[in-house]
């Protein structure tokens, strides 16, 4: 038995999710008694093999076709590497990428697909935990048959630390041009202006529970007082309220400051998944049932119009 | 020299000099530019004529319509309003020139009708001297008034004067009218010199003044000199002025027919109850320039580009991207392009390929200063409402407002809450509400959306139960069957959504025992007061998509009573039902007129007299009454976003603080809407205001007196 | 050119539910038109209206109720629409994205669309997954997360940008036919008024069985069991400062002095 996790990588560097795979990998490997077997695709794969070798992994594979992502080729490598390894469970992550080949491999491996899964248990077959509804309620899902693909959402799992002494090899892929349908041209930062927020230490993030465009002239006011960094939640992203460069999250930046205030801000995984790196979370939020507190260190259950302005000033 | 004198007949030659060839030729010319004049104005009526019908009757008790519009007309009222100036200008000009209009038609009678049957003149004696006295004088004042019209245009350079539409053609009006004027009075003044100045010439006072100017003022003329010139000047006078005749259909002159005939056909009750829409749903609102029905047309015509609806815009001052002016003359120069053979263009959408911008109309707060400023009677909001329903129609809606619409859709209101937490705000109250669909009340009090949801305005709602308690009114509510009023989102051109809460909310009150149907949002008493009565339910009776089974007209004859609060607790005031002394609070007060409340309905009193009862001092800003000044959120602005500057608010609050007598003494600006509420609490803020001044409800004021009192015996 | 847009009927969950054997009680739930379908709808039939495309039809796997939500896509402008239902589909608590693209591939197979436009994901369950898995199984091209698109109907490309995580987008090319599912915000949807709704009941509605496409009930029969589903624990640990709004800013206000994020 074994699992087979794909690594994530975009522009020369692997991206955080592929070693919370690991860890996820390694979980489910270690209660269904199977190895971790690794795959990187393209890019600099030898080098991305190396720094994949933590504890817990058994094998890697490196394909060394291409340079960034492309699905038609992540599809026809892992179709070689399921040749040969015959893998019981695929494990990708629940990416923007992962969703662009992982339901495809699953359909023509013809392996039961479960997304967007944050918890793993293997009891005579796989059980995945995933919400629905706007992360209202919990599921748990079980997986009927032996096999399965499986998405995971990235932050949920630690990333798997420690030096690994896993076998690499690497895996020359005949990959099949003609059957490649689609040609990445380039990429463009979506983001515009000098904002960095990844580099910020203080955050002062904004969401819905700000109503009206005109409203942000409030927590301007308090970033200017502050010092803060303006960030926000996708939907004043969306409105077109504030530009892209300023949007925390999953599609946005992923940020890691000292302290990240949320502001009307629910809590969305989309919108978590950006900033739980925080080291100090602050939630304000008039709903003392938002999932932001789940996440906060300190909270204000309190409406945001009143609590702003009297915190503007106490620093004027 | 004729001599004239000699003969001693009080009277003056006409067609001095001119020659009996001239003369035909005179009448010839006439005649052509009659024909001009009137196949013009055909073709203008013709226009209107092939217009859609209008879906109110606008020419029942036809000589009652045109006898008011006179009095309209010549009373010059509309052009006095808000601007003394050019009440004046225009009142003198439109005196002037129906004066010398009247007096030529009366020296045409003598001269074609009377003097050929009877071979006598009655154009002599005292009647000729009383005759040119008035002539003389009017067209002096007509004069006066043209240059006081040229002097705010070009001189002051007024800005309402100059607009995207302000063309040649206006220069060329007034231009005409002045050379008309000066060549009359000229051309008198040579007559009189020429004559070697009769003796009782000199009650045609400006024409003698004239006359001693050319003689004697340095000028020198004699005068032989003088008959000689007489008869050029009478020629190029003659040509011009039937010019003018024959140019009136095709021009701005046009307005003397035009707007005089929108004045007679317009609709009392326009703006505050909008047409409905016909169920054909192969129905369009705004394709095409056939869309518009024949007054609508009528409108655009009757348009003298005088620029007080744009003056007066909310909008507009806020730098919202309307004009309401140009939109109106944008629709007519749409059509007039079309007739010269221009390509068709959508009316209204969104990008800047349209006639009307989408923007544009969403700027619109359906305030209807507009049209209380319009001295021609202009329904600029049926005209925008058409345009509203066709962006609806065509799904370009703000993003926002869509949500909003989705929520009266999904859940009953605007707020997309539940309906079942509708009167959570009565929770906090030390007594239970009755439920109106259960027991008998005297008040079946309709909440509204914001004072049920929103916790500003809560508090007032709070205030008004508490009121009414105080007075031992049996009131109730409707609970989760009271939804949106729908006003608003008729405004925007959501019809059928709109048709849907009518329906449910009639339905329900007719299942309800009480007396009088009492408001808290001004929005919601004008559309159960003027839109609910005129929803043709049978229309709908055998519609599966409506959910209600209604099939009436609703309270047609007016029977159910339906009241703003303030109208209703003004008599409870009056009763002396809430026990107030008149000097409980000693507040200096301000009062800003809800548009729906005052220049839809002209309730301005009884608000004013409940702040008064409690003693407060009540100081107006000078925009009150039908003057007020939108707050910004009428017509959907509530839910939009829009870069303005000022903000209709906080310039409403600027006034308040700066332009009332009692200078910056106002501590409380009052209100009487929960939209103005929302807008002014927004406005506070926004405008850095919040150490000046506080937004209170006229009901909040009323409550506080009330417990002053209680607490003080 | 023809354009297929996917669209479903997802439920919303009001914020005070209950959970009843593995169901939210039906009272809890309002039905709406899926937000990312919303924008897929306006993509298509900006297609038709820029005349890239000469007919934009949806399709969707629903019960009679969610005829509402097809009419809101007619009345938006799409020219006609499939309902595809079946009680083995009713009796079914999940379908896996493998099931539904097996429905969805025998109505391309019927109207052999040359693009194919689904939302990212559906409200709802979430899964992310139908649109790439019906390209799999109907060998169209594809590309997931869409947020710009611009069809080049003459060269058989679309020019698309998919929306990476961290603000950065990948510019690519895809061969039509194709199916690509697509991003909230890379339009401004329109809105279907009630008239609209209205004229839209002139327009075609099939609903067909799935016998009518060649399938069976089997098709329900999916890998995935639903087993449980409850409300997820509140984990916070989080300090809740308590007070009025100048106490609880005053708090908060000393931690970040104390922090020294901020001098001030």
């Amino acid at each position: 038995m074994s699992v087979l996790a794909v690594a994530e990588h975009r522009n020369g560097e692997l991206r955080d999710v592929s070693f919370e795979l690991l860890t996820a990998g390694r979980e489910l490997a270690d209660a269904a008694g199977a190895d971790l077997h690794v795959a990187v695709i393209s890019g600099d794969a030898e080098a991305f093999a190396e720094e994949l070798n933590r504890e817990g992994v058994d094998a890697i594979h490196a394909v060394t076709y291409g340079d960034e992502f492309n699905h038609d080729v992540y599809v026809q490598a892992i179709e070689a590497l399921a040749a040969d390894l015959d893998p019981t469970f695929l494990l990708a992550p629940n990416s923007v990428n992962g969703l662009d080949y992982a339901p495809a491999i699953a359909e023509s491996l013809d392996l039961p697909l479960v997304t967007d899964v944050i918890d793993l248990a293997y009891d005579d077959g796989l059980v995945a935990t995933r919400e629905m509804y706007g992360s209202k309620v919990e599921t748990t899902i079980e997986v009927d048959g032996d096999r399965a693909a499986v998405t995971v959402r990235p932050t949920e799992w630690p990333p798997a630390e420690g030096l690994g002494d896993a076998e690499i090899g690497v895996v020359d892929v005949a990959i099949d041009e003609s059957a490649i349908g689609s040609t990445i041209t380039g990429f463009e930062e979506a983001a515009e202006g000098d904002v960095n927020l990844e580099d910020a230490e203080f955050i002062v993030s904004i969401g819905r529970g700000i109503e009206e465009e005109e409203n942000l002239e409030l927590i301007e006011e308090l970033c200017e007082v502050t010092g803060a960094t303006m960030g926000s939640s996708r939907p004043i992203v969306d409105n077109d309220w504030l530009p892209d460069n300023r949007q925390v999250g999953q599609s946005g930046a992923v940020v890691t400051p000292d302290v990240y205030i949320a502001i009307g801000i629910s809590g969305a995984v989309q919108h978590v998944a950006g900033m739980k790196g925080s080291d100090t979370i602050i939630a304000i939020n008039t709903d003392p049932n938002a999932p932001i507190f789940d996440i906060a260190d300190y909270g204000i259950v309190g409406d945001l119009f009143e609590v702003v302005p009297a915190l503007i000033e106490e620093f004027e | 020299m004729t001599l004239l004198a000699a003969t001693a007949e009080v009277t003056r030659p006409t067609f001095w000099n001119i020659g009996d060839v001239g003369k035909a030729i005179f009448y010839y010319l006439a005649a052509v530019a009659i024909l001009l004049f009137l196949f013009g104005v055909y073709a203008r009526f013709r226009t209107y004529a092939a217009g859609r019908d209008d879906p109110f009757s606008r020419l029942d008790a036809f000589p009652r319509r045109v006898i008011e519009a006179a009095r309209i007309a010549l009373s010059n009222e509309k052009n006095f309003d808000r601007d003394l100036y050019a009440g004046i200008m225009h009142a003198f000009i439109l005196w002037g020139f129906l004066t010398l209009l009247i007096g030529t038609t009366i020296l045409a009678i003598d001269m074609d009708l009377y003097g050929p049957l009877t071979g006598e003149s009655f154009w002599v004696g005292d009647f000729y001297l009383s005759y040119q006295l008035v002539m003389d004088a009017m067209g002096l004042l007509f004069t006066v008034g043209i240059g006081m019209a040229m002097y705010r245009r070009y001189w002051v350079r007024n800005h309402r004067l100059w607009g995207r539409h302000t063309s040649v053609e206006d220069d060329l009006f007034i231009w005409t009218l002045f050379v008309l004027a000066v060549g009359g009075f000229l051309l008198e003044g040579l007559g009189i010199l020429g004559r070697g100045f009769p003796e009782w010439e000199v009650v045609s006072f400006v024409g003698y003044f004239v006359a001693l100017v050319l003689h004697a003022g340095g000028l020198g003329l004699s005068p032989a000199g003088a008959e000689a010139l007489y008869p050029v000047v009478w020629w190029l006078h003659a040509v011009h002025a039937l010019a003018f005749v024959a140019a009136i259909p095709y021009a701005k002159p046009f307005h003397m027919l035009s707007s005089f005939a929108n004045v007679v056909t317009r609709d009392e009750k326009a703006g505050t109850r909008l047409p409905e829409v016909p169920t054909d749903l192969d129905h369009t609102f705004a394709e095409s320039v056939d869309d518009f029905t024949w007054r609508e047309t009528l409108d655009q015509d009757a348009c003298t580009k005088c620029g007080r609806c744009s003056a007066v815009c909310p909008a507009k001052a806020s730098s919202r991207p309307l004009d309401p002016r140009d939109v109106i003359l944008d629709l007519k120069a749409y059509r007039e392009s079309l007739a010269d053979g221009a390509e068709e263009k959508p009316i209204i959408a969104d990008g800047g390929t349209s006639v009307i911008d989408a923007e544009t109309m969403e700027s619109c707060m359906a305030c209807m200063a507009c049209m209380d400023a319009c001295p021609v009677e202009i329904e600029h909001l049926n005209s925008f409402t058409r345009l509203n329903r066709q962006l609806t129609d065509q799904g370009d809606v703000d993003a926002n407002v869509q949500d909003v619409l989705q929520n009266v859709q999904f859940d009953g209101n605007t707020f997309g809450e539940s309906q079942e937490s509708r009167a959570d705000w009565a929770d906090e109250l030390d007594f239970d509400l009755a439920d109106a669909r259960e027991t008998e009340v005297e008040y079946l009090w309709y909440v509204g959306d914001y004072p049920s949801y929103d916790d500003r305005n809560k508090q007032v709602a709070r205030s008004l139960a508490r009121l009414f308690d105080a007075a031992d009114v049996e009131f109730g509510i409707l609970f989760e069957d009271e939804k949106y009023d729908g006003n608003d989102i008729r405004r925007i051109g959501e019809e059928l959504l709109y048709v849907e809460l009518a329906g449910h909310h009639v339905e329900t009150f007719e299942d309800c025992a009480f007396e009088k149907v009492v408001c808290t949002d001004p929005h919601s008493y004008n559309t159960f007061e003027n839109e609910y009565p005129e929803v043709d339910f049978p229309e709908y009776a055998d519609d599966e998509f409506m959910p209600f089974e209604y099939d009436e007209f609703w309270n047609e004859d007016g029977d159910v009573d339906v009241l703003h609060w303030t109208q209703a607790v003004e008599e409870l005031v009056r009763d002396d039902r809430l026990g107030l002394s008149g000097n409980e609070l000693d507040y200096t007060v301000t009062y800003h007129d809800p548009c729906h409340l005052g220049r839809y309905n002209d309730e301005y009193e009884a608000p004013r007299e409940l702040i008064r009862a409690t003693g407060a001092s009540l100081h107006e800003m000078p925009r009150n009454r039908a003057d007020s000044f939108c707050c910004g959120g009428g017509g959907g602005g509530l839910w939009m976003d829009f870069d303005e500057e000022p903000k209709p608010s906080e310039e409403r609050l600027r006034e308040a603080l700066e332009d009332t007598d009692a200078g910056g003494a106002v501590e409380k600006f009052v209100v009487a809407c929960p939209m103005c509420m929302t807008m002014y609490e927004d406005g506070r803020k926004t405008g850095n205001f919040e150490d000046d001044i506080e937004i209170v409800d006229v009901a909040e004021l009323l409550i506080e007196a009330v417990e002053a009192n209680h607490g003080g015996s | 050119m023809k354009v297929l847009v996917t669209v479903k009927e997802v439920a919303q969950v009001e914020d005070e539910f209950e959970i009843a054997d593995r169901e939210i009680a039906a009272q809890s739930l309002d039905y709406d038109l899926n937000e990312w379908d919303d924008y897929a709808i306006e993509e298509g039939v900006g297609m038709v209206e820029d005349g890239v495309a000469d007919e934009v039809v949806s399709v969707t796997v629903g019960p009679e109720r969610s005829e509402e939500t097809i009419r809101m896509a007619l009345a938006k402008g799409v020219d006609r629409a499939i309902r595809v239902w079946d009680d083995s589909l009713e009796a079914a608590e999940l379908l896996d994205p493998s099931a539904k693209a097996k429905i969805l591939e025998a109505v391309v197979e019927d109207e052999a669309p040359d693009l194919v436009l689904t939302g990212v994901q559906a409200d709802d369950d979430a899964f992310g997954a139908t649109g790439v898995t019906l390209a799999e199984r109907i060998g169209f091209q594809w590309a997931a997360v869409v947020n710009d698109l611009d069809l080049d109907a003459d060269a058989d490309v679309a020019h698309v940008h998919r929306e990476l995580e961290g603000g950065v987008d990948e510019v690519t090319d895809v061969e039509l036919p194709a199916v690509l599912t697509i991003q909230t915000g890379i339009n401004e949807p329109r809105y279907a008024s009630l008239r609209g709704i209205r004229q839209a009941q002139r327009k075609e509605l099939d609903v067909r069985g799935l016998d009518d496409l060649g399938l069976d009930g089997s098709i329900a029969d999916g890998p995935l069991t639903l087993t449980e589903m409850y409300e997820p624990e509140t984990e916070s640990d989080a300090t809740i400062w308590e007070g009025d709004a100048g106490e609880t800013a005053g708090n908060l206000a000393e931690y970040l002095r104390d922090r020294g994020v901020i001098d001030a």
